[in-house]
């Protein structure tokens, strides 16, 4: 039994994590080398890591989907450590509008303007610093969606996350509260919510015997006696 | 349009969730706060006096600035997404 509890426990701190870490904006240093546009057809597999058509358009099984097309300095520990090594990086540009994850972003297509006005060509290298949340997977042909660009003259820039320092400790601080508001309720609910355990226990075993009894004494009421 | 509306019926629930439990929740320590500083103040005190002081400083504290601040549960979100909306989305 224990280690269901344990191994509950991990599953949703994983899952957690991996939301956390799918919806929270990230900083990538790139070149962007083109913009487009491609058809997709959402299968139910990865209709859930797109958002939807522009704000205040009509939705509909398929649509085109702008996409970012870079060249992006790898790293390790979650873009902490910049590496020298380039990799293929491709972002998609859609409206998250009113919806999931909560940006608030209406300017897909500004944002494809500053794209493309910030691409490199072959002999002039210019980089960029895109803020992106979610994955990129080949398999299910799913890309992060950019947020926001921003021109950068050096390729080892530093940036600091500040949304996510102020949001993880506002999460922390959420943590703390609430559990500081679950034992005050344990403390001080009275009436209905004060129940412990060998109460109910006691209850529903006084509620099972009258049960039994009352069963039994019915049985012997349908006992034909002459 | 109805993204919108869902946006703000789901955001105004889960917002008075939290404004019901936090308010709640400085409620009850504030009572209890009240009930340990009148037993402090009068050992052996009567039941009934105590607990018509507590009432007293629970309204009291009900008034104060302090409590009604609870109300930025709700104006600090929205404020937050006007704040978003109007930088992202203004020319």
């Amino acid at each position: 039994m224990r280690a269901v509890w344990i191994s509950l426990r991990a599953v949703i701190v994983v899952l957690a994590l991996a939301l956390l870490h799918y919806a929270l904006p990230q900083h990538d240093v790139a070149r962007i080398t083109s913009t487009e546009v491609i058809r997709m057809d959402f299968s139910s597999v990865n209709r859930v890591f797109y958002a939807q058509s522009d704000s205040a358009s009509a939705e509909h099984e398929t649509r085109d989907v702008r996409l970012i097309n870079t060249q992006r300095r790898k790293s390790f520990l979650l873009g902490f450590i910049r590496r020298d090594a380039e990799g293929v990086m491709v972002y998609r540009n859609e409206d998250t509008g009113w919806i999931w994850p909560p940006y608030f972003k209406f300017d897909s297509s500004d944002l494809q303007a500053v794209a493309s006005s910030n691409m490199s060509v072959p002999g002039l290298e210019r980089w960029v610093v895109i803020t992106h949340y979610g994955w990129r997977n080949r398999f299910l042909s799913i890309y992060p969606n950019a947020v926001g660009i921003r021109p950068v003259n050096d390729p080892d820039v530093v940036t600091v996350p500040w949304f996510n320092i102020f949001f993880l400790a506002f999460l922390a601080f959420g943590y703390f509260l609430l559990r500081a508001m679950w034992r005050q309720f344990r403390r001080r609910a009275t009436g209905l919510f004060r129940l412990n355990a060998g109460a109910v226990a006691g209850r529903v075993g006084d509620w099972a015997g009258l049960a039994r009894g009352r069963l039994l004494t019915w049985l012997e009421s349908r006992r034909w006696n002459p | 349009m109805l993204a919108l509306v869902r946006l703000v019926v789901v955001g105004g629930i889960v917002l008075t969730v939290v404004y019901l439990s936090v308010s709640w929740f400085v409620i009850s320590t504030r009572r209890e706060r009240l009930e340990r500083e009148w037993d402090a103040a009068n050992p052996d005190g009567d039941p009934v006096a105590r607990k018509a002081a507590v009432d007293d400083g629970v309204r009291a504290f009900r008034a104060s600035a302090a409590y009604r601040a609870l109300w930025l549960i709700y104006v600090l979100p929205a404020a937050l997404v006007t704040a978003v909306l109007v930088v992202t989305g203004s020319n």
